[in-house]
């Protein structure tokens, strides 16, 4: 039979890596218009060239987030079968709408691009919510999956014939804001960094100008996000125990029994949004008083790209050896693994060294094409 | 007005969208006429999803070979018409590849959400083709971002030739992968004699590499549920282990042929459409003829090479039909229900063109040593339904490869003086204009050929999913798929094709209007 544990881990690196670049793809295309509106109304020509910029950026991981989209596919087609039937047939509603969403976002990307300067500003702008709208309907659609994983209601009645039932899933509404804020906040504290210690090393306005929008959007969106993530967390506590006692050990009030402890590591997430709070500040604070720094820029860029992934393994790690978990317990992994084929772990072994290898070309090279800008010519 | 006709068009979509939506409600399927109801529905939007993911992913497979050509003479001479050239189709490349990573999504979600028994296949058959594809399609996109952004004809190099050969290979390893996965669906390698014990006729289709028991309790499984078996998640410990050897299906000899087969239809449809822009600006612009024709010998020549090596595979993938799909052979061949004899086939098949070929009648007689006759009868019948129509489409096939087999020939003028004087005496034409005018129509008989044969391969195969294992109906999802659903999924993939095709326009048009 196929090791549960490493099919499982692989899944997690493919889920946890994917998700990462999706949020920054959903980030960038819903800021994206919104920098173009106030381009539109402050006429600001620096803040047009940081829209080109990040949207350039947001192509290349949206190319990139699409591999890794197969990779999921894949890997739960053929590790997990069984796990996938249910998803696609019980979840058929959400997972068509983010399909519909995916089917609006890609055209809208290219359209976007190739009608730059080419319509008027109206229009263009236009195109660009609707871009915006699609990627956002992507997580609508696709975190009814982590929802009902989390909390599978509506299964007997998505079995009984009502595929609705599963949007009465309450921890669906606050998961899917809590997501999308996620992809906004990341993106707007990342380049909050880079855009601050570009200025404090070269002093352009337009890096001024970035550092002030970024650290304006930064303050919203981490605000709500931070709010939806309590209301999360709180939510876990009432809908899916076991989680929460995995997740929040000693601060629940529930003693069922769980297979594993993740205290430690929601510590260390919870330090890390610390962090980024306290981060945010120091670096508005010295933007604002003109003092320059050059290392809190940079941690504030690097502390939102762990962030991310920490919570995300947090969120999905924490079920294991369940694959669904169902109030104080959960249906294991072991029985929606492939049992009709062994798979070997040299499998998941090459999968994740050769990936990891083409991670680092992949992150090297648009370092070199959009930081370093290296290569003069353009496509 | 404009904006009252764009906000129109959106409220149109997100009202279809809505209601294809709504209307997909039960959960209700339970009957095998329910079941194939809810297939045939869902077929015209897979058809012509993988048509249009095959449209743009032609060109992603196969204008690389003509980009390289030109690159490659470019850094060679020192020319920078050549680079420019390429630089120019490189975009188109990319353009084609994101259109067709994108119509892959759509593919992808077909594969699992509609047709959700094909994760038995993912997760056995299909497994070692899907996951080394994920290796090549990062590739492709590691590569396709290198090769796209390096691009410096001022002073080339031989390095980025070798990243876009590269990219080359991973592509069509690419194209090799996928069409494994199709291979398998219409020769199921690897499973020995258990398709010959449902089809009698079939010969054993290579070792056995399978569990036979625990394939046969499958084929039960699904034989009256389809995939309302797959709820029941003890099933595949019920089941057992299917596959011993992951890697028996690339030992099928319907992959080589499919694969060499394919790959070159996609060097001659993208080269020759290259060709016809090419022509068409020698039509339009007088004062570049030269540097026009100059492309357009290499970009034609891409493509008359490749033709004439199609008359090879074609001939091999003609071999491999015969041997392993015998009754899509007999419907396509159009042959009498008592069989007879066609002296070309026989010719080619067994050096006697007096050969007498069975025909279906021959075939129900052997329907009754099936363990499942009711399935074996079933094939046939599908194959006499299906000849109606694929007689013709598959002489269109052939008759568009030979049209394109004389132009290749004939393109030969350009290097060989005998034919060219052949082709002056005969059509009173210069060699220059004849590639010129048989450009604009080569791309077309290209795409004829291919959609022809593309059809031919896979009606030919009903109604089978796996050819003789899995039927189609049993791999559909059990919920409803109605008219409106298909509709809108269609209306997307149509959508999808306009925008894509109206982006490479634009690239060929208008991108470097100004520069050779």
């Amino acid at each position: 039979m196929t090791d549960v544990y490493s099919s499982f881990v692989l899944l997690g690196y493919a889920t946890i890596v994917h998700l990462f670049l999706v949020n920054l793809v959903l980030g960038l295309t819903i800021l994206i218009p919104i920098m173009e509106f106030i381009y539109m109304k402050k006429n600001d020509e620096n803040i047009k060239m940081i829209m080109r910029t990040l949207f350039k950026f947001m192509v290349v991981s949206d190319l990139f987030a699409g591999v890794w989209a197969t990779w999921i596919t894949v890997f739960l087609g053929g590790f997990w079968p069984l796990l996938t039937f249910y998803a696609t047939t019980v979840l058929f509603i959400p997972l068509t709408i983010a399909l519909i969403g995916i089917l609006i976002a890609l055209p809208s990307i290219g359209v976007y691009w190739f009608t730059w300067d080419k319509i008027s500003e109206k229009w263009h702008f236009a195109i660009g919510i609707f871009m915006a709208i699609g990627a956002t309907l992507v997580p609508v659609g696709f975190n009814m999956i982590f929802s009902f994983i989390n909390d599978p209601v509506g299964l007997n009645r998505a079995l009984a014939g009502n595929l609705y039932a599963v949007f009465l899933n309450p921890l669906y509404p606050d998961f899917t804001l809590h997501r999308i804020f996620g992809g906004i906040t990341m993106v707007s504290l990342l380049f909050t960094g880079i855009y601050i210690y570009n200025y404090n090393k070269k002093g352009q306005i337009i890096y001024k100008k970035g550092s002030e929008l970024f650290l304006y959007v930064s303050f919203i969106s981490l605000l709500i996000e931070s709010l939806f993530g309590f209301i999360y967390a709180w939510e876990l506590n009432i809908h899916s125990e076991y989680l929460a006692q995995v997740l929040f050990g000693p601060f629940t009030s529930s003693s069922i029994s769980v297979q594993m402890n993740m205290f430690p590591f929601f510590s260390l997430f919870m330090f890390l949004v610390g962090m980024l709070w306290l981060f945010l500040y120091i670096n508005g604070f010295y933007f604002y008083k003109n003092k320059k720094s050059i290392y809190s820029p940079l941690i504030l860029s690097i502390l939102s790209l762990i962030t991310l992934p920490v919570g995300e393994f947090l969120n999905d790690y924490s079920r294991y050896p369940y694959m669904i978990i169902t109030g104080d317990s959960g249906i294991p992994a072991s029985l929606f693994i492939n049992k009709i084929m062994e798979i070997n772990d040299y499998w998941v072994i090459t999968a994740i060294t050769i990936s990891l290898i083409l991670i680092i070309v992949y992150i090297w090279l648009l370092y070199n094409i959009i930081i370093k800008k290296r290569y003069v010519e353009e496509p | 007005m404009k904006k009252v006709i764009i906000i129109a068009i959106f409220l149109v979509i997100i009202a279809i969208s809505s209601i294809s939506i709504a209307e997909t409600p039960s959960f209700s399927l339970n009957t095998i006429s329910q079941l194939e109801n809810n297939a045939n529905i869902s077929e015209p939007m897979t058809i012509i999803g993988i048509y249009v993911h095959g449209f743009f992913l032609l060109m992603a497979v196969g204008l690389p070979y003509v980009v390289l050509s030109y690159e490659a003479l470019g850094i060679r001479r020192k020319d920078k018409e050549f680079l420019g050239a390429a630089k120019k189709l490189s975009r188109v490349w990319g353009i084609s590849f994101a259109i067709g990573a994108a119509t892959g999504t759509l593919v992808e979600f077909g594969l699992v959400q509609l047709w959700s028994g094909t994760l038995v296949a993912i997760g056995s058959f299909f497994f070692s083709f899907m996951t080394i594809e994920l290796f090549a399609f990062m590739l492709e996109i590691v590569f396709m971002v290198l090769y796209l952004f390096t691009w410096n004809i001022e002073n080339p190099s031989w390095k980025h030739f070798i990243a876009g050969v590269i990219l080359l290979i991973a592509s069509n390893l690419s194209a090799y992968l996928i069409l494994g996965a199709n291979a398998f669906m219409n020769v199921p390698w690897g499973t020995g004699t258990l398709v010959s014990k449902i089809l009698p006729w079939e010969p054993a289709l290579g070792p056995s590499a399978v569990n036979q028991q625990a394939l046969a309790n499958l084929y039960i499984a699904m034989q009256n549920k389809g995939t309302l078996a797959l709820i029941n998640y003890t099933l595949s410990s019920n089941i057992g282990i299917i596959l011993t050897n992951q890697f028996i299906a690339f030992q099928n000899p319907d992959l080589t042929a499919t694969f060499f087969h394919t790959a070159l239809a996609t060097i001659i449809i993208a080269s020759f459409e290259a060709s016809a822009f090419i022509a068409w600006d020698w039509i339009k612009k007088k004062d570049e003829r030269p540097y026009r024709y100059k492309l357009l010998k290499v970009s034609y020549g891409v493509g008359a090479v490749a033709s004439i090596l199609m008359a090879i595979s074609g001939d091999y993938m003609g071999r491999v039909v015969y041997e392993y799909n015998r009754l899509k052979f007999l419907a396509f061949e159009n042959f009498s229900r008592n069989g007879g004899t066609d002296p070309i086939m026989g010719l080619l098949l067994y050096l006697n063109p007096n050969h007498f070929f069975h025909g279906f009648n021959y075939y129900l007689g052997l329907a009754g040593q099936s363990v499942d006759p009711s399935a074996a009868i079933s094939s046939i019948t599908y194959a006499e339904a299906f000849q109606t129509w694929a007689y013709p489409v598959y002489w269109s096939m052939v008759i568009s490869g030979i049209l394109l087999f004389i132009f290749a020939i004939a393109y030969m003028g350009v290097y060989f003086k005998p034919i060219e004087k052949i082709i002056n005496k005969v059509l009173r034409i210069s060699e220059e204009k004849f590639l010129v005018y048989t450009s604009l129509v080569a791309p077309f008989l290209g795409l004829i050929a291919a959609s022809a044969g593309w059809a031919v391969r896979e009606a030919g195969r009903h109604p089978w999913a796996i050819y003789g294992l899995i039927q189609y109906w049993q791999i559909i999802t059990p919920n409803t798929i109605t008219p409106a659903f298909s509709s809108l999924i269609i209306a997307v993939e149509l959508g999808i094709l306009v925008f894509g095709i109206i982006a490479i326009l634009y690239i060929m048009r208008y991108q470097g209007r100004d520069k050779k």
